[in-house]
C-alpha cells in the first residue's frame, strides 16, 4: 500500500506542480513538461525562446512551486567565475585576526537560473561546468558540494547575436534538455496580457520539497524498459553519428555535421522513464523516446551547411532521424 | 501469462499457421511447376504423381520449418499486439519482465493486463507476410504457366500436338471414307494377289469404323498404325519372296544359285533371269555323268532352301522352284539312266571303235602318202624310166584311196560318237526348257508379289492420309493451285516466245531485204570484221567467225567484241548494243542486258539472225 502511495505522490507532485506553473504560464505544455522531467531527473535545461514568451517567468514560477532555494544570476559580459562561484574573502574573526573566509555565490542554491547565460564570457561559463555536471564548486582548492537536488535552468536568446558568447558544445551537453519556448498562440497571449494586467509577479506557491523531488526521481528509476526500446534509444543517438562506419542512416549522413554525445542516451532514457510516468505508464515506450529525441538531440548535434542550405531545422533533422529510426523497430 | 494473452496469442498462432500454409503450398507449387517445366524442356517421360509428389514434399517441408523454425514467441506477440492495438509497449514489457518482482514492474504488468482486458482479438488484423501473395501469385503463375509450355502441355495432354489441327467431326467421316474408297478402288484395279486385296479390303473398311467420329489426332494415329501393321502382316502372308530368296542365298553353295537367291529376295525379274541362264551355262559345259551331278545339286540345294524357308508348299514361288528342282532331278535321273543303258555303251563303244579305225585309216593314208611321195621322188629323178613312173602313179593313187578311206573312217567315228552324246544334248536341251520354264513361273510370281507390295504400300500411304485428312485435302488443293499457277505461267511465257519470234521472223525480212541492197560493201564489212580489239579475244573471235558467216552468206555482218558488250553490226547500218539500247537511224536496236526476261528471246532473236 505504501508503494502504491509512491506512485500516487508521484502523479499528485507532478500534477500540483503543473497546476502551479499554469498559474503563471499559460500553454506550453510540453515545455513544462520537459521542465519538470528535467527537475525530476536532475538534469538541468536550457529555455531558449525569443525575449518575453516567458523563460524566466517559468523558471521563476518553477523556483517557487519547488521549495528549494532558489537564485537568480543575470549573465552579462562583465560577469567573473568568482560572481558564479564565490570566493575566499578577508575579514577578521572575533578575536580579530585576519582569517579567509568562503563567500558563497550565487550558484549555491538549489535552484539556480542562469538568465541570458549566452551574455557571460567563455570563462565565466566554464565556471558553471563543474557544477552543472558534478554538483560541486571547487574555489581555490577547496570543494563544495551542492545540495540536492540541484539544477540549473538557463536562458538564451536565440535572435540576438551581438554581444554573446555561444556555449561551447561541452558546456551545451552539460544541459540535459533544450526545450524552446513556442510563441504563443493568440487565445494565449490574450490569456498572459489578462494575467499581468494586475501585477506582474509569480502567483506560484510551493507545493513539492526537495526531499519529494528526490523520492520521484527514484521511483522513476524503477520505471521498467525492454531491451528494444533501449536499443531503440541508443540506436537513435548512434544515427546522429555520421561518422561511424555501422552507421547507415541517411539523413546523418547527409545533414549531421557531429552527433550526440553519449550523456544524450542517458538523457533519453532518463527522461523517458519520467515521462512514462508522468503520462501514466509504467514502461518506457518508443514513443516517449521519440518524444524527448527532440530536446535531447536538438543542443547535441550540429547540422551541416547541406540541411541550412535546404531549409531544415534541427527538429526537422531530427525528425527525419526518428522516422529513419522507427523502420527498424 | 493471463487468459486474455492467451487469447490473443491464439489469433496469431492461426494466423502464423495460415502463412505456413501459403509458403508451404507457394513452395510445393513453384516446386512442381519447375518439375514440370524441367521434365518436360529434357523430355523426360511425363508421370503425373513425380510432380504431385514433389510439390506435396516441397510444401510439406516448407510448411514445417517455417511453422517450427518462425513460429513467434511471447516476445514477438506481446510486440506485434503493442503495435496493432497502440499499447506503448506495455505488453512487451510485461512478457520481458514477467519473472520479475518490483513496485512499478508489478504495477506495469497490473496496468498491461488490464488494458488488455478491454481489447478485442478483432483489433489485430489478420496480417500475411509482405512476401506471401506475391510468393504465392509467382509460385502459382509458374505452376499454371508450365502448363503451357508445349511440352508439359503436350506430356499432360491439355493440348494437342500444335503441329496438328482440331478436326472436325462430319467432314471427316466423309473424307476418311473418300480416301478408304479411293484406295479400295485403286486397290481393285491393281494386279495384286486376290486374297491380298481381299484382306486389305478388309483391314480399311475396319479402320474407317473405327475412325468414324473420332476427331482426336492421336487416337486415329494410333488406329491407323494399327491398320498399316495389319497390312505389313497380310503382305507378310501374301509375298514369299524374301523368306525364299534369303533362304536360297544363303543356303546354296553354287554361285548362280545365290544370285537366283539375291534376285528373288531383291524382286529383280532380270536377275532372276540372268541368273537361270548362268545355271544353264553351267549345265552346257557339263557332260554326262557331270552334267547329272550338276543337276541334282541344283535340284537339292533348291530343296533345302525351301524347305528351310517355312514357307508352305501352296506358295506359287514356292511352287515354281519346287518344279525347278523336280524338273532337274527328272532330268538328272533320265540322264543317268541313258547313261547307264547297254546301248548307249554299245553307242559310245562303236564309236570309240571308229575313232581308232579312223586313226588307224588315217595312219595308213598318210604312209600311204610318204610312199607316193618317195615313188614320185624316184620317178623325177629317173624320168625315163617308165616303170618308176608307173610306180609313181600307182603309189599316189593308193595314196589318194587311203586318205579317202580315213576320211570315211573319221567321219563315221564322228557320226559314232554323235549318236553316243545325244543323251547329253537332249538332257541340255530338256534342261534349257525346265530353266526358261522356271524363268517363266518365277518372274510372274515375283511380278505379282511386287504388284502386292506397292499396293500395300499405296493403301498404307491413304491410311497416312486418314490423320488428317483435310490438312491432306488442304495440301493437296494448295499444291494443285501451285500447278496450276505454274501452267499458266508457262503458257503466258510460250504465248510471249511464239509473239516475240514472229516479230524476229518480220525483223529478219527487213534485214534481208538490207542485206541484198548493201551486197557490194560485203568485202569492206569483211575487213572490219577481221580488224580485232587488243585484249578482248573471244570477241575478236567471234567478230571474224561471224564476219566470215556473214560475208559467207552475203549479209554483211560483223561482231565486234568490247569491254561492254557484243557490237554487231548489220552491214554498217544495224547496231546491237547488248548493254544500251539506241535506236540508230538505220535500224532498231535490242539491249539484251536490261531486258532481263527477254535475254532468251535475244538469243533465239541472234541465233535466227546468223542461221537464217
Amino acid at each position: 500500500m505504501e508503494n502504491e502511495q509512491l506512485i500516487q505522490n508521484f502523479a499528485d507532485s507532478v500534477a500540483k506542480i503543473k497546476g502551479e506553473l499554469h498559474k503563471d504560464i499559460v500553454g506550453q505544455e510540453e515545455v513544462l513538461d520537459a521542465v519538470i522531467i528535467a527537475v525530476v531527473a536532475g538534469g538541468n535545461v536550457l529555455l531558449e525562446g525569443v525575449p518575453g514568451t516567458g523563460k524566466t517567468r517559468l523558471i521563476r514560477s518553477l523556483g517557487q512551486t519547488l521549495d528549494l532555494p532558489f537564485s537568480r544570476i543575470q549573465f552579462t559580459p562583465d560577469l567573473m567565475p568568482n560572481d558564479v562561484t564565490g570566493t575566499n574573502i578577508i575579514r577578521k574573526d572575533e578575536n580579530g585576526n585576519l582569517v579567509t573566509t568562503f563567500q558563497k555565490g550565487p550558484i549555491f542554491a538549489q535552484i539556480v537560473l542562469a538568465d541570458e547565460i549566452n551574455r557571460a564570457t567563455p570563462k565565466t561559463q566554464a565556471a558553471m561546468l563543474e557544477v552543472m555536471q558534478e554538483h560541486k564548486v571547487t574555489v581555490s582548492g577547496v570543494t563544495y558540494p551542492m545540495a540536492e537536488p540541484f539544477f540549473v535552468l538557463a536562458t538564451q536568446n536565440p535572435v540576438e547575436q551581438d554581444g554573446t558568447y555561444p556555449l561551447p558544445e561541452a558546456q551545451m551537453d552539460r544541459f540535459m534538455f533544450k526545450v524552446t519556448m513556442i510563441f504563443p498562440s493568440t487565445k494565449e497571449l490574450g490569456d498572459i496580457v489578462n494575467m499581468t494586467q494586475g501585477h506582474m509577479e509569480e502567483n506560484a506557491t510551493a507545493v513539492v520539497n526537495g526531499e519529494t523531488i528526490l523520492e520521484m526521481r527514484k521511483l522513476a528509476q524503477g520505471v521498467p524498459v525492454i531491451p528494444e526500446v533501449l536499443e531503440y534509444a541508443m540506436r537513435l543517438v548512434e544515427m546522429t553519428h555520421a561518422e561511424l562506419e555501422d552507421n547507415n542512416s541517411e539523413t546523418a549522413k547527409k545533414y549531421v555535421r557531429y552527433g550526440a554525445s553519449p550523456r544524450a542516451g542517458q538523457a533519453l532514457i532518463t527522461g523517458a522513464k519520467i515521462r512514462a510516468l508522468i503520462n501514466g505508464n509504467y514502461n518506457v515506450s518508443y514513443d516517449d523516446i521519440d518524444a524527448l529525441a527532440y530536446p535531447v538531440l536538438r543542443h547535441r548535434i550540429k547540422i551541416n551547411y547541406n540541411a541550412i542550405n535546404e531549409g531544415l531545422s534541427i527538429d526537422k533533422v531530427i525528425g527525419l532521424l526518428i522516422k529513419e529510426n522507427r523502420k527498424n523497430i | 501469462m493471463n487468459n486474455d494473452f492467451n487469447k490473443f496469442k491464439k489469433k496469431l498462432m492461426v494466423e502464423h499457421l495460415v502463412k505456413s500454409i501459403l509458403f508451404g503450398v507457394a513452395a510445393g507449387l513453384a516446386g512442381a511447376g519447375l518439375s514440370l517445366v524441367v521434365f518436360g524442356l529434357t523430355g523426360t517421360d511425363f508421370i503425373a504423381w513425380v510432380h504431385i509428389l514433389i510439390g506435396v514434399v516441397l510444401a510439406a517441408a516448407t510448411f514445417g520449418l517455417l511453422y517450427i523454425y518462425k513460429r513467434p514467441d511471447d516476445k514477438k506477440i506481446a510486440a506485434r499486439l503493442d503495435k496493432d492495438m497502440h499499447l506503448q509497449e506495455k505488453l512487451s514489457t510485461m512478457v520481458q519482465f514477467q519473472n520479475q518482482e518490483s513496485l512499478l514492474i508489478n504495477k506495469q504488468r497490473d496496468d498491461a493486463n488490464e488494458k488488455l482486458a478491454f481489447k478485442n482479438p478483432k483489433q489485430v488484423p489478420f496480417k500475411l507476410a509482405v512476401l506471401n501473395i506475391p510468393i504465392l501469385a509467382v509460385a502459382g503463375a509458374l505452376f499454371a504457366g508450365s502448363f503451357f509450355s508445349p511440352a508439359v502441355a503436350k506430356a499432360l495432354g491439355i493440348v494437342d500436338d500444335p503441329t496438328k489441327t482440331d478436326l472436325d467431326g462430319t467432314d471427316l467421316n466423309e473424307r476418311t471414307e473418300e480416301i478408304a474408297k479411293d484406295a479400295k478402288d485403286a486397290l481393285e484395279e491393281s494386279q495384286a494377289d486376290e486374297d491380298l486385296k481381299e484382306e486389305m479390303n478388309d483391314i480399311m473398311d475396319e479402320l474407317v469404323e473405327d475412325l468414324e467420329d473420332d476427331n482426336d489426332i492421336d487416337s486415329r494415329t494410333e488406329k491407323i498404325e494399327d491398320a498399316k501393321s495389319a497390312v505389313d502382316e497380310a503382305l507378310d502372308r501374301a509375298n514369299s519372296k524374301e523368306e525364299i530368296g534369303e533362304s536360297l542365298s544363303g543356303n546354296a553353295t553354287n554361285e548362280a544359285l545365290k544370285d537366283l537367291g539375291e534376285a528373288i529376295q531383291n524382286g529383280d525379274t532380270e536377275a532372276v533371269s540372268e541368273a537361270l541362264k548362268a545355271l544353264e551355262e553351267q549345265l552346257a559345259a557339263a557332260e554326262g555323268q557331270e552334267k547329272v551331278d550338276l543337276m541334282n545339286q541344283i535340284a537339292d540345294e533348291i530343296e533345302k532352301a525351301l524347305a528351310e524357308s517355312g514357307i508352305s508348299e501352296d506358295d506359287p514361288l514356292y511352287q515354281a522352284l519346287k518344279d525347278l528342282a523336280n524338273d532337274m532331278r527328272e532330268n538328272a535321273a533320265a540322264l543317268q539312266e541313258q547313261l547307264n543303258s547297254d546301248e548307249q555303251k554299245a553307242l559310245e563303244e562303236a564309236a570309240e571303235q571308229a575313232q581308232q579305225a579312223a586313226e588307224d585309216a588315217q595312219a595308213a593314208a598318210e604312209a600311204a602318202q610318204q610312199a607316193a611321195e618317195e615313188a614320185q621322188q624316184n620317178a623325177e629323178a629317173n624320168p625315163s624310166d617308165a616303170a618308176a613312173q608307173q610306180a609313181a602313179q600307182d603309189a599316189q593313187a593308193a595314196a589318194e584311196a587311203a586318205q579317202q578311206a580315213a576320211q570315211d573312217a573319221q567321219q563315221a567315228a564322228q557320226q559314232a560318237q554323235q549318236a553316243a552324246s545325244e543323251s547329253s544334248d537332249n538332257a541340255q536341251k530338256q534342261a534349257k526348257e525346265d530353266l526358261e520354264e522356271a524363268d517363266k513361273m518365277i518372274n510372274e510370281e515375283l511380278d505379282q508379289q511386287n504388284a502386292n507390295e506397292e499396293e500395300a504400300e499405296q493403301f498404307k500411304q491413304a491410311m497416312d492420309e486418314m490423320v488428317d485428312p483435310e490438312e491432306e485435302e488442304d495440301e493437296f488443293d494448295a499444291e494443285k493451285d501451285e500447278k496450276e499457277k505454274e501452267d499458266e505461267k508457262q503458257e503466258e511465257q510460250d504465248q510471249e516466245q511464239t509473239d516475240d519470234k514472229q516479230e524476229q521472223t518480220d525483223d529478219k525480212q527487213e534485214q534481208s531485204d538490207d542485206k541484198q541492197e548493201q551486197s557490194d560493201d560485203q568485202q569492206s564489212g569483211q575487213q572490219q570484221g577481221q580488224q580485232q580489239q587488243p585484249g578482248q579475244q573471244q570477241g575478236s573471235q567471234s567478230g571474224q567467225g561471224q564476219g566470215g558467216t556473214g560475208a559467207g552468206a552475203g549479209s554483211g555482218q560483223f561482231t565486234y567484241g568490247s569491254n561492254d558488250g557484243v557490237y554487231t553490226e548489220d552491214g554498217g547500218q544495224n547496231l546491237t548494243d547488248n548493254n544500251n539500247i539506241e535506236d540508230g537511224q538505220a535500224g532498231a536496236l535490242t539491249d539484251a542486258s536490261e531486258s532481263g526476261d527477254e535475254s532468251g528471246d535475244i538469243s533465239d532473236y541472234f541465233d535466227n539472225l546468223y542461221n537464217p
